[in-house]
């Protein structure tokens, strides 16, 4: 059997109100899902494991790490207002615009063509964001969402690091 | 007589250690015992979150009991001796009349502390209060521009655990409220009330009454009308709605069945109707409630679901592969159980265009419930393509 691709989904609501979207990635039977439902456990599975595929969301909770709760209490202390997924993509990509730094630490594996966005936020609202982090490939959370729509991020993802 | 000033002796330091001792475990055991017998554990749990005033309650009626310790042996203690009756003590009290009144505020003071504790233990946990203030927090985080999760979660924490109809109408009425002033913000743009249906979804998950379990229903519906009044390009909120609807359709059929599980399937349609409504999501939700409707053997409901999810179908003639899936699953489930299931079923088949073709549509609904882990459905589908 071929090794399956490892994908990193990090959604808050990946067990509970998008648990539907998970459905077709397990049955594609190709990919090994991993999620991540918040900022914390996220930089955790980067920094333990090697993905090929990371989907992110951009509203998600902080976790457990006392620098994710204190950055998500100097934004607001809202997942809405905070939009703390932009900040771990910065902080994975090692962006100078990052507000936590993973130093030496940062996993080089990571580059912004293993990336994709999966979130509420408009295109245009995450425009300037998705520049600086040269992340391209996003997909918006709206009404009339199939359930396949993860497992289509993923091959985009994947088609797009071929390339 | 021959007066001397007495000193602090062995036993009478005995006597206000055990004073002193009694006085503490009175202001500070107190206070517990009240909290821990009248009032609910959902209630402390909130109240010493958020409320200062009991949270510094106990750290004051230490500093209190300690300064009344203290008053008492200075004020009480017998400082003279009269050796012509050596055997009696001679407390101040007796030889000075403002020990008198120090004596009675001493005992008064001991006798209001309970009152003061039960009206503020009163004032503090009277759920309304809690409730007010909690929404009061998160109004004010909405005029700024977002929500206050850290107060939403314990509203929500508070709806979970309301043990009567009045306790959880009450936390629905505040989430209508909050949701109401979100969707009336200028920054909202159809999405951002995750976290208030969440919110309500729990409020219902444990509820045992079909009124407030209504409620919360129309609440989902009074969201959804908002929305449709702003017309945004695409409402992230519209689907997640549905998706609710969908969960609480399976958990209203171990309240009262059948009353509420029909009015969710009518919120379904109605959100279908309105311009924002999301079709995918909507049939979705009336495929999960029809299919647990016919294990209940609630057949009126299944077939409303059906009904419903038809007359959507029918509204997207000639129906393609993509929007016929979820209605063709149903059908199978209808179709399996044989009998006048299988023949309402079949009414309904024959009514409905489908492009490029039925059979096509159903080998592709087979396929779409293969992949998407709803063996059941998949199966019942493969046997109704061998059979028709």
């Amino acid at each position: 059997m071929a090794q399956k691709c490892k994908v990193l989904w990090v959604e808050d609501g990946a067990r509970y109100d998008l648990v539907n979207m998970a459905a077709p990635v397990y049955m594609d039977g190709k990919y090994d899902l991993v999620i991540a439902e918040d900022a914390s456990s996220g930089v955790d599975y980067v920094l333990k494991d090697t993905f090929d595929v990371i989907v992110v969301d951009i509203r998600i909770p902080p976790g457990i790490d006392r620098d994710w709760i204190n950055l998500h209490k100097k934004s607001g202390a809202n997942k809405v207002s905070a939009r703390l997924g932009l900040d771990f993509l910065y902080t994975i990509l090692g962006n100078q615009n990052a507000k936590i730094n993973l130093g030496d630490k940062r996993p080089a594996w990571i580059t912004p063509t293993k990336i994709g966005v999966l979130t509420v936020e408009s295109e245009l609202e995450l425009a300037e964001h998705l520049e600086r982090l040269q992340i391209t490939v996003f997909y918006r959370k709206r009404a009339e969402m199939p359930e396949e729509i993860l497992l289509k991020l993923i091959e985009d993802i994947l088609a797009q690091a071929k390339r | 007589m021959t007066v001397i000033w007495s000193q602090l002796t062995e036993a009478w330091a005995g006597v206000y250690l055990q004073v002193a001792a009694t006085i503490l475990v009175f202001a500070l055991g107190f206070p517990l015992i009240v909290e821990q017998i009248s009032i609910s554990e959902d209630l402390r749990r909130i109240v010493h979150r958020h409320n200062r005033m009991v949270e510094w309650l106990l750290p004051l009626l230490f500093a209190l009991a300690t300064l009344i310790t203290l008053c008492f042996v200075w004020f009480l203690h017998p400082v003279a001796i009269d050796f012509a009756k050596q055997d009696q003590a001679v407390l101040n009290n007796a030889s000075n009349p403002n020990n008198n009144i120090i004596a009675s505020l001493f005992i008064t003071l001991i006798v209001l502390t309970p009152a003061i504790i039960l009206r503020v233990f009163q004032v503090s946990y009277r759920r309304n209060e809690i409730l007010s203030s909690l929404k009061q927090k998160c109004d004010r985080h909405i005029e700024e521009g977002f929500l206050d999760h850290i107060a939403l979660e314990d509203i929500q924490y508070l709806g979970e655990l309301g043990k009567t109809r009045g306790e959880k109408i009450q936390v629905l009425e505040i989430l209508e409220q909050l949701a109401y002033k979100m969707q009336t913000c200028t920054y909202y743009q159809g999405k951002g009330l995750e976290d208030i249906i969440k919110a309500i979804e729990f409020t219902l998950q444990k509820d045992t009454d079909g009124d407030s379990f209504a409620r919360g229903v129309l609440i989902l519906q009074h969201i959804i009308e908002n929305i449709s009044k702003s017309r945004f390009d695409s409402s992230y909120d519209v689907g997640l709605v549905l998706r609710t609807l969908g969960r609480l359709g399976v958990i209203a059929f171990t309240i009262d069945s059948e009353r509420s599980a029909r009015k969710i399937v009518e919120t379904i349609q109605f959100i279908s109707r309105t311009p924002d409504g999301g079709f995918l999501e909507a049939a979705l939700a009336l495929f999960e409630l029809g299919v647990t409707a016919l294990e209940h053997g609630q057949f009126l409901v299944a077939v409303e679901a059906l009904n419903k999810l038809e007359a959507m179908t029918c509204q997207k003639e000639p129906v393609n592969v993509v929007n016929s899936s979820t209605y063709l699953g149903l059908v199978a489930h209808f179709w399996s159980r044989g009998g006048s299931a299988r023949q309402r079923a079949l009414s309904g088949l024959k009514g409905i265009k489908f492009s490029p073709s039925r059979s096509k549509c159903l080998r592709s609904a087979q396929q779409s419930f293969f992949g998407t882990a709803r063996f059941t459905t998949a199966d019942l589908l493969s046997k109704m393509i061998a059979e028709l």
